[in-house]
């Protein structure tokens, strides 16, 4: 059994910044959150903790991807009823903007890829990544160095065009 | 050495520092000589920044915000008249005004501008091409007013991102919320008040009797102490036939479906007046589309979109009508907050881009618009 105050403690904040990165959604975030770390409380032995729940999360996303509950929907909206608006220091209109953009570009790379990078992005070294997403460590440089080229030039490509801008309406 | 460059993932990883030391120092070696590789390390350090910065960055989305690719095909067909879109603006204002002011010259003064209206705005030209349809969330670039109030956060500081996204995703991927979840999830969905406002206000306006709307109105006034939602009102049944103004099946269903998307922010879309149809006569600042809004039960908000800055007083522009001349545009380069009726706001803001200016108004503390206005360009109600 783990200490799972501490693991909470610890991890949570993270986690549910890459889950929500990951999702776009932040109650969502976490939901699969919480659930990754119930998990933990069943678990053995977890030998790297970090690497084990961001692992666990990403397959928990994916699993919970396909239902997309009703309760998902409901559950969101009561979250959002509750959720107060927040006083953005900057032009939040803009931020918005350049959010979507971004959210736009990651949605560009493959899974994987996607993945590694949040991961990353929180910390994760490579060897974590790599027992979290089962990719070889050599592979890990390769991936992250692929998402990276991939996001950047996605990002300024819709950019350029103004992507946002409404030149790619479906 | 030059037949060993290493891998850009190599690279990354030496970046970060993630080589065991053998190899680190190899790599260390390589790009001392070899001056290709280094530029790949500057490139490989300046991706690493980049792609660190763009994920950040979405953080910054607040809730609502859908990312264009989510959204779902503009829907509203542009065939609503342009007398529909005026005369629909005049109706609402006696609406806003009977509801929000209890004072009776007022009432008088709202309905007085509906007639002006209804005496020179009916000159309709062609229609125009429906607008196109916009993905970016317009720059609100009049901050003015008070800020609201700042609320505590009611989380840690890990940012929300749209949570209307999922949904988004739902809606494109068929699993969109049927009417009756919609109405399920949200109590406050009130669809027949929606398809009734509609068909009450466009076929009043389609016949082009806003004066006896605005009498009829201006007559239902004194009766009603609690106004209910202006657009469950009963008026008069329209004779026949029912005017093409009328949604669809198809438009009322998706017009529940953004009132789903309201719901999260206690908003109610209650009529989509678009118009893509030439506005009318001379009217320097032409209306494009006329949105209502129920803020809250019984407090309905306006939204209008124009083509050309909307003049600072709204009041004289009705009252004049066609006669209105075009202002130069430097002498309203910014769109500014505009105070027209004594207990309503309204608040303003241009996207260039689209050459648009949008007002809200509504019985509303200017914060309280100020912040309705930002999160209804969030959802990308604003277009």
């Amino acid at each position: 059994l783990h200490d799972v105050d501490r693991l909470f403690r610890e991890y949570n904040a993270p986690l549910v910044r890459y889950l929500t990165r990951r999702l776009g959604d932040r109650d969502w975030a976490d939901e699969i959150a919480q659930e990754t770390f119930l998990r933990a409380l069943r678990q053995e032995a977890i030998t790297n903790e970090r690497a084990w729940l961001f692992a666990v999360a990403t397959n928990l996303v994916r699993d919970d991807a396909r239902k997309q509950s009703r309760r998902r929907r409901l559950l969101t909206l009561l979250a959002e009823e509750q959720r107060e608006a927040v006083e953005e220091p900057v032009d939040p209109v803009e931020r918005a903007h350049e959010a979507a953009i971004a959210r736009r570009a990651l949605e560009e790379l493959g899974e994987r890829d996607r993945v590694a990078l949040l991961m990353r992005e929180e910390g994760l070294n490579y060897g974590e990544i790599a027992e979290a997403l089962g990719l070889s460590f050599g592979s890990v440089g390769t991936t992250l160095a692929r998402a990276r080229r991939r996001l950047v030039e996605a990002y300024e490509d819709m950019q350029k065009r103004g992507a946002a801008g409404g030149s790619i309406a479906s | 050495v030059e037949a060993s460059h290493p891998e850009q993932g190599t690279l990354h990883a030496w970046v970060e520092g993630e080589l065991d030391s053998a190899e680190h120092q190899r790599v260390e070696a390589h790009l001392a000589e070899c001056a290709r590789c280094s530029e790949a390390v500057a490139e490989a350090r300046g991706l690493i920044a980049g792609a660190s910065r763009i994920v950040a960055a979405l953080d910054g989305a607040p809730a609502g915000v859908v990312p264009s690719r989510m959204r779902r095909p503009r829907f509203v067909p542009a065939r609503w008249a342009a007398a529909a879109a005026v005369l629909l603006f005049a109706a609402t204002s006696v609406v806003v005004s009977r509801e929000f002011t209890s004072r009776g010259d007022e009432l008088l003064s709202a309905g007085n501008q509906a007639a002006a209206a209804s005496e020179q705005g009916l000159s309709t030209r062609p229609a125009v091409a429906p607008a196109v349809p916009e993905e970016s969330p317009p720059t609100i670039t009049n901050a003015a007013g008070p800020r609201r109030s700042p609320a505590p956060p009611a989380r840690e500081p890990i940012p929300t991102v749209a949570a209307e996204r999922t949904r988004a995703r739902e809606v494109r991927d068929g699993r969109a919320a049927s009417v009756d979840e919609v109405r399920e999830l949200s109590g406050r969905a009130r669809a027949v008040a929606v398809g009734g406002g509609v068909r009450t206000e466009s076929d009043l306006a389609g016949r082009g009797v806003v004066g006896q709307a605005a009498g009829q109105i201006a007559n239902a006034a004194p009766g009603i102490s609690a106004p209910p939602p202006s657009a469950a009102r009963p008026l008069p049944p329209p004779p026949s036939p029912p005017p093409p103004a009328i949604p669809s099946a198809a438009e009322s269903r998706q017009s529940l479906e953004r009132s789903q998307r309201g719901a999260a922010m206690r908003l109610q879309e209650v009529v989509v007046a678009d118009a893509g149809a030439e506005p009318v006569g001379s009217r320097s600042d032409r209306v494009v589309r006329v949105v209502r809004y129920e803020a809250r039960p019984g407090v309905i908000v306006t939204l209008t979109e124009y083509e050309e800055p909307p003049r600072p007083d709204e009041r004289a522009i009705r009252i004049r009508g066609g006669q209105a001349r075009p202002q130069a545009a430097a002498a309203r380069p910014e769109p500014r907050e505009l105070s027209t009726f004594s207990a309503e706001q309204s608040y303003t803001w241009h996207r260039p881009e689209r050459g648009r200016f949008y007002v809200l108004r509504g019985p509303l503390p200017p914060d309280e618009l100020e912040s309705l206005a930002r999160r209804l360009s969030e959802l990308k109600v604003v277009r």
